[in-house]
């Protein structure tokens, strides 16, 4: 056989090659990687801005030795992004904590994949535009809670210094989750990898756009009633360690249901 | 020619590159994702210079040596082969043994000496384009190539052994 090596060694190497797995949509995956970056870092020099802004304002208003005038006026800053909503702990004070702590005692039925199966990744549907979107856009899950995209998600691990989670020990990607007008109530995230042992973590983007250390990947995630009003929007992040397929069960008042992701870890 | 149109035309060989390469289908598909986001940084730059295939070559296995040198260093990708089967009876299944044997063996060369040999043998570049493409002289190309090959050799060489007797 070793005197044949090198064709039988074309031979293999076509062979592998053969076995390849079909290419997806790559460059629609390259260029919204792309997009996500351009916006994170736009997100940043923005924070950077608004709290230079900020602070000259406060400078500028604030009380002035000899000065007779009426007191002067509170320069609060509100967290960015404002369309968040706090995190709601185990345990907290926050108004819904009864409500998510009822479902938090839900149990977790997240599917199982065979390490190496194809992911179920939950099919994307096009929704109108609302919730800050001002045109069509995607998402996946059955609602009325949306993952926006098409269920890829990739992530640098270990997370660079421009990915705002450098040193948590968890890489982290923007997502925005959507909830439909019409249901009003609470939401609590949970998920985990369905075809392998990694965590899944959770937070509210904050790290990247440096309201926050970075360090805070909450194992779920719960955001409080609100109101049927309008399809609303949350800016996150899911935080990640490895490449696979994962899942989320979302879990509502009205609802449980599961979106099953797919995050393909990036070197940094 | 704009970034879309040169995946849609490249994007599977590219892939199977990245396959033959890690020999793990996630592997491949994040090796690929992750090079594609590099060159469409640049793209223009890219485009504009001509015949991007050399290029986008050249940073899809420069990921996969960084990649791998990143990983912890005794990890050895086995890729989806299967069993070896000890028969030495000389049916038509012998070559697939065979080529599986090849497989297993190349799994087990450092990423440099694999990187050389499929750029070699699957790509068909000659030792100054497998140079340039990994940025090293033509001389270590030769090498290295000629080191993989004394491996592979020993490697199948060795009478093999019933797995999990």
């Amino acid at each position: 056989m070793t005197d044949q090596l090198e064709p039988l060694l074309r031979d293999a190497l076509d062979d592998l090659a053969g076995q390849s797995p079909v290419a997806g949509d790559l460059a629609g995956v390259a260029r919204g990687r792309l997009r996500r970056r351009r916006r994170r870092l736009a997100g940043g020099t923005a924070a950077v801005a608004v709290v230079v802004l900020v602070a000259g304002a406060a400078v500028w208003l604030g009380p002035r030795p000899g000065s007779s005038g009426p007191p002067a006026r509170d320069v609060r800053v509100e967290p960015e992004p404002t369309a968040s909503v706090p995190y709601c702990p185990a345990g907290g004070d926050c108004p819904d904590a009864r409500a998510v702590d009822a479902l938090r005692r839900r149990p977790l039925h997240l599917p199982a994949v065979a390490p190496g199966g194809a992911c179920p990744v939950s099919p994307a549907r096009t929704l109108p535009e609302g919730g800050g979107f001002t045109g069509d856009y995607l998402a996946v899950g059955e609602g009325p809670f949306r993952m926006t995209g098409n269920g890829l998600v990739s992530f640098e691990y270990p997370p660079g210094p421009d990915t705002g989670y450098q040193g948590s020990g968890w890489g982290g990607e923007k997502v925005i989750w959507s909830i439909d007008a019409e249901y009003p109530g609470p939401v609590l995230l949970r998920g985990a990898q369905i075809d392998g042992p990694a965590g899944l973590r959770f937070d509210h983007y904050l790290g990247a756009l440096g309201q926050d250390s970075g360090t805070t990947a909450h194992p779920e995630l719960a955001y409080p009633a609100w109101g049927a009003r309008a399809v609303r929007t949350f800016p996150s992040a899911v935080r990640l360690q490895r490449s696979g397929c994962y899942a989320i069960q979302v879990d509502g008042t009205s609802f449980s249901s599961i979106i099953v992701f797919r995050a393909s870890q990036l070197p940094s | 020619m704009e970034f879309e149109q040169y995946v849609a035309a490249r994007g599977q060989a590219l892939l199977r590159l990245a396959y033959v390469l890690t020999g793990d289908a996630h592997d491949a598909e994040d090796l690929t994702q992750a090079a594609l986001y590099d060159v469409l940084r640049h793209w223009r730059r890219v485009a504009r210079a001509g015949h991007p295939d050399a290029y986008v070559r050249r940073v899809v296995v420069n990921r996969y040596l960084s990649g791998r040198r990143r990983r912890a260093s005794a990890e050895v990708v086995l890729g989806d082969v299967e069993p070896l089967s000890t028969a030495a009876t000389p049916d038509p299944a012998v070559g697939v043994v065979a080529r599986d044997e090849v497989r297993r063996a190349l799994s087990r060369l450092a990423p440099r000496a694999r990187a050389v040999l499929v750029l070699r043998y699957y790509a068909d570049l000659d030792d100054a384009a497998i140079a340039d493409t990994l940025g090293i002289a033509p001389g270590t190309v030769r090498a290295t190539a000629s080191r993989a090959l004394a491996s592979l050799r020993d490697v199948l060489a060795t009478p093999t052994q019933p797995e999990d007797v």
